[in-house]
């Protein structure tokens, strides 16, 4: 018995020790800008969005799996894949795009953080400088990945949403329909929030982290299967805890007629789970899914930058050998974290529209990944097979056709 | 002076002023000449489908406004050159190389050319942010600043076969620490590209270097072959960690491969002890003599098998079972005249510290300090003398860092 006792918890390590890129990646998509846009979207449009988070769960798997085929094939970040492949033009423009991103994503993080201190009572003037301050300090002196770890099992959270999906009682038939039944709405708000539902799930940044994590894990091309069964349950996890996130909201928000304009509205929806200690809880795991991201953005922005043009980088480098390396770590945390401290700023709309534009650069970026991973000259063997081609362009034509509708309904409607 | 981001994509003229395509890279000869090499030729685009390349002879000015041949197009279309050529587009810009003025990688921004007796040659490397600036169209941004260039000599190319050729003899001129943080900074295939490129020698000293985790890596993706050939070039205790850290599969085939002087008999033993005591730190391998081993011998037997050892700082005095009895520096052993025998000038045992093999990383440190050793003798339960713990061991284990 004691042996097989042993043996069980042997076999726990070996998993956990398994926990690699695709869910962590996967789970640190649920971030600030994460749990706001599902809230939106349940809470504004009910289960009416269900059908894209369907769809785009195969998208999410199928680009992040591709991002760790580049990297055991090439063992280089996609930085600087695109680099060696395309030259500094493109490069410069791919990572300006990325920048833009993470900055609009780091925003939403420190939204978050904001948002959440709010429902504690505590000014953002006060939180807002005070996680900065500790993301920097805990990047530049502590370790980088065991903070990651505890984040992440904090993130753990949002189990919380899956039970509160039960006790809530929703129409089961009904939202598994609403999830193969497309359903669209021509408003300039529908698609504003589809776009960001999709910016959330799959980012630019998820794609640069995906592919920097193989390479440092040492990983390469016989790993891959296992690499890819983890990418797919990641990306299927993920989208569970979204999909109750959103009928948390659809059955409760929704049907009420709530409008979420702050952090405590979308609280509400966890309500039935947690009482009065709703808002607390949520506020909670806002705060701790905020800085999850805030830790890992950064750094997967300064790796990505400092790879494609050739500085020198990473945490064993001393400022002055490193310089813009550390530079990029600290802008990307002091400008985000200012925005949100203009006051008055609506935070929940901050944090649904920098996934917006996450979305709507999104292209952009799997287009590069889709050039590098049908070159043969690159991937020998290991270039797409049709159906991932299929799936990734669908995304990127469906992302910019839902962006060309955005602007064109954004004319007759006004905000 | 003349750049490479000024030269591509630039306009190829024939003798008469028309244009005849357009640069689509640039070769340079990679044999003849070490410190600068001369530029072989260049890929012309004729149109969307189809590329030729002239040779330099057939050039007779080159600028950032254009090339243009001595002749006609027809006549300056040469043959495609093999081996000897290096694309520099293709292979070289953009990519990452080894700095080894500074024993470091950095990525390709931009290369220099110029006229070296005559002939254009490659004249230096820009890796700056200024050539960065040049490439993307900022030229006035680019002379502002200063830009930072490597001679080819200087550096050393990584990726595939032909390039790993090139700058080789100057890289083993570092210090394998200095490689090791480059083989730590590349990714896995150019890593490994770059250890085996190596001699075997250089490469189990790199190997030893580099940090652990990327250690066991890098042996698995050397396979057990090639890795064996290296890693029986390691100090003993070294290859001991390093198989350690392999899982039990891969291990064993390592050790079915290694030469049979690699004593395995040996080698188990250090296995079993745990990791952070002396038994786990030790080497086995250390010179030993006799009471009655004279000078010369023992400095003849230092002589033949100082390949074997990393350093020698002592002899150590042994009986016929192996009992440890004194120690002789090699200073002592030096000074002494060459017929008199080891225990004439040995230190006994007691005034020669030892520690046992189940003593701590921090008791061993201890005494080293003490008693300022740069090696110190284990000895078992029994007292016999069963390996040493060398000062950077210990710096190791003190200092995991470096």
């Amino acid at each position: 018995m004691a042996k097989k006792f042993r043996h069980f918890w042997l076999k726990l390590i070996f998993f956990f020790s398994v926990i690699g890129p695709g869910i962590i990646a996967a789970n640190a998509d649920n971030d600030a800008g994460g749990i706001s846009t599902y809230s939106v979207v349940g809470a504004h449009f009910g289960i009416k969005m269900l059908w894209v988070l369907f769809l785009i769960t195969f998208s999410l798997a199928v680009t992040q799996e591709m991002g760790v085929r580049i990297g055991l094939v090439t063992r280089q970040g996609l930085g600087g894949v695109i680099r060696e492949n395309f030259g500094v033009r493109w490069t410069t423009f791919a990572m300006v795009t990325m920048l833009i991103a993470n900055l609009g994503t780091m925003t939403a993080e420190f939204a978050g953080i904001g948002s959440a201190a709010s429902i504690f009572g505590i000014s953002k003037f006060i939180a807002v400088p005070l996680s900065a301050i500790a993301v920097w300090f805990i990047l530049y002196k502590g370790s980088f990945k065991t903070t990651q770890k505890i984040f992440l099992v904090f993130s753990a959270f949002y189990f919380v949403y899956i039970i509160n999906g039960f006790i809530i009682k929703p129409d089961f038939g009904e939202a598994t329909m609403a999830l193969i039944k497309p359903t669209l709405e021509l408003s300039a708000p529908f698609f504003l929030t589809l776009i960001a539902l999709i910016g959330t799930t799959i980012t630019p940044w998820g794609q640069f982290f995906i592919q920097s994590y193989v390479v440092d894990k040492g990983l390469n091309i016989k790993h891959y299967k296992v690499e890819k069964a983890e990418v797919f349950l990641g990306a299927f996890i993920t989208n569970i805890v979204s999909f109750f996130i959103i009928i948390s909201t659809a059955y409760t928000l929704y049907k009420t007629g709530v409008k979420i304009t702050d952090a405590k509205d979308a609280a509400l929806a966890l309500a039935p789970i947690a009482g009065q200690f709703a808002t607390l809880l949520f506020g909670f795991g806002l705060f701790v899914a905020s800085m999850l991201g805030a830790f890992i953005l950064p750094v997967a922005t300064a790796y990505a930058v400092c790879e494609a043009f050739g500085w020198e980088y990473g945490f064993d480098r001393k400022w002055h050998e490193a310089p813009i390396f550390y530079g990029l770590i600290m802008f990307s945390i002091i400008l985000p974290a200012i925005l949100v401290l203009i006051p008055g700023l609506p935070l929940i709309k901050v944090m649904l529209l920098s996934q917006d534009v996450n979305g709507i650069l999104l292209p952009i970026i799997l287009i590069f990944v889709l050039k590098i991973i049908n070159n043969k000259n690159i991937m020998g063997e290991h270039v797409n097979k049709p159906i991932g081609n299929i799936i990734a362009w669908l995304t990127v034509i469906g992302i910019i056709a839902a962006t060309v509708v955005l602007v064109i309904s954004s004319f007759f409607y006004t905000f | 002076m003349l750049y490479f981001s000024g030269l591509i994509n630039t306009k190829v003229l024939d003798s008469t002023d028309v244009v005849v395509g357009k640069i689509a890279d640039i070769a340079i000869d990679i044999h003849k000449q070490k410190d600068f090499p001369p530029l072989l030729g260049i890929l012309v685009q004729k149109n969307k489908t189809e590329s030729i390349f002239i040779d330099h002879s057939k050039i007779s000015s080159w600028s950032h406004g254009g090339v243009t041949l001595k002749n006609n197009l027809l006549e300056a279309v040469s043959q495609m050159p093999n081996g000897e050529a290096l694309f520099l587009g293709k292979s070289v810009i953009d990519h990452q190389i080894v700095d080894l003025s500074g024993a470091r990688v950095v990525r390709v921004n931009d290369l220099q050319f110029g006229p070296v007796r005559e002939a254009m040659s490659l004249l230096a490397i820009d890796v700056s942010t200024s050539g960065l600036f040049r490439r993307l169209g900022f030229g006035f941004v680019a002379n502002r600043t200063k830009p930072n260039l490597l001679q080819w000599k200087n550096v050393h190319l990584i990726g595939d076969k032909i390039k790993i050729g090139v700058g080789r003899e100057n890289l083993v001129k570092l210090h394998a620490a200095d490689i090791a943080n480059i083989v730590e900074k590349l990714n896995l295939k150019q890593g490994s590209m770059l250890l085996s490129s190596l001699d075997q020698a250089t490469a189990a000293k790199v190997l030893e270097e580099i940090k652990p985790s990327i250690q066991k890596i890098m042996v698995q993706s050397l396979g057990a072959e090639r890795a064996t050939a290296i890693l029986e070039k390691m100090s003993m205790d070294e290859l001991v960690d390093l198989i350690q850290l392999l899982p039990a599969r891969e291990s064993r085939e390592i050790i079915e491969k290694l030469p049979v002087e690699k004593n395995i008999s040996r080698m188990k033993k250090i296995l079993e002890y745990d990791e952070d005591t002396a038994g786990g730190l030790m080497t086995t391998e250390f010179i030993k003599a006799h009471m009655d081993t004279t000078v010369a011998e023992a400095m003849n037997q230092i002589k033949r098998d100082s390949h074997q050892h990393r350093s020698i700082h002592f002899v150590y005095v042994v009986d016929d079972r192996q009992h440890m009895l004194g120690v002789v520096s090699l200073r002592r052993l030096i000074l002494a005249d060459n017929h008199l025998q080891i225990k004439h000038i040995a230190k006994g045992i007691k005034r020669a510290p030892v520690v046992n093999v189940n003593q701590t990383v921090a008791e061993i440190a201890t005494v080293m300090t003490k008693y300022n050793l740069l090696s110190v003798a284990v000895v078992d339960d029994s007292k016999k003398l069963i390996g040493i713990v060398t000062v950077d061991d210990i710096m190791r284990c003190l200092v995991p860092k470096a």
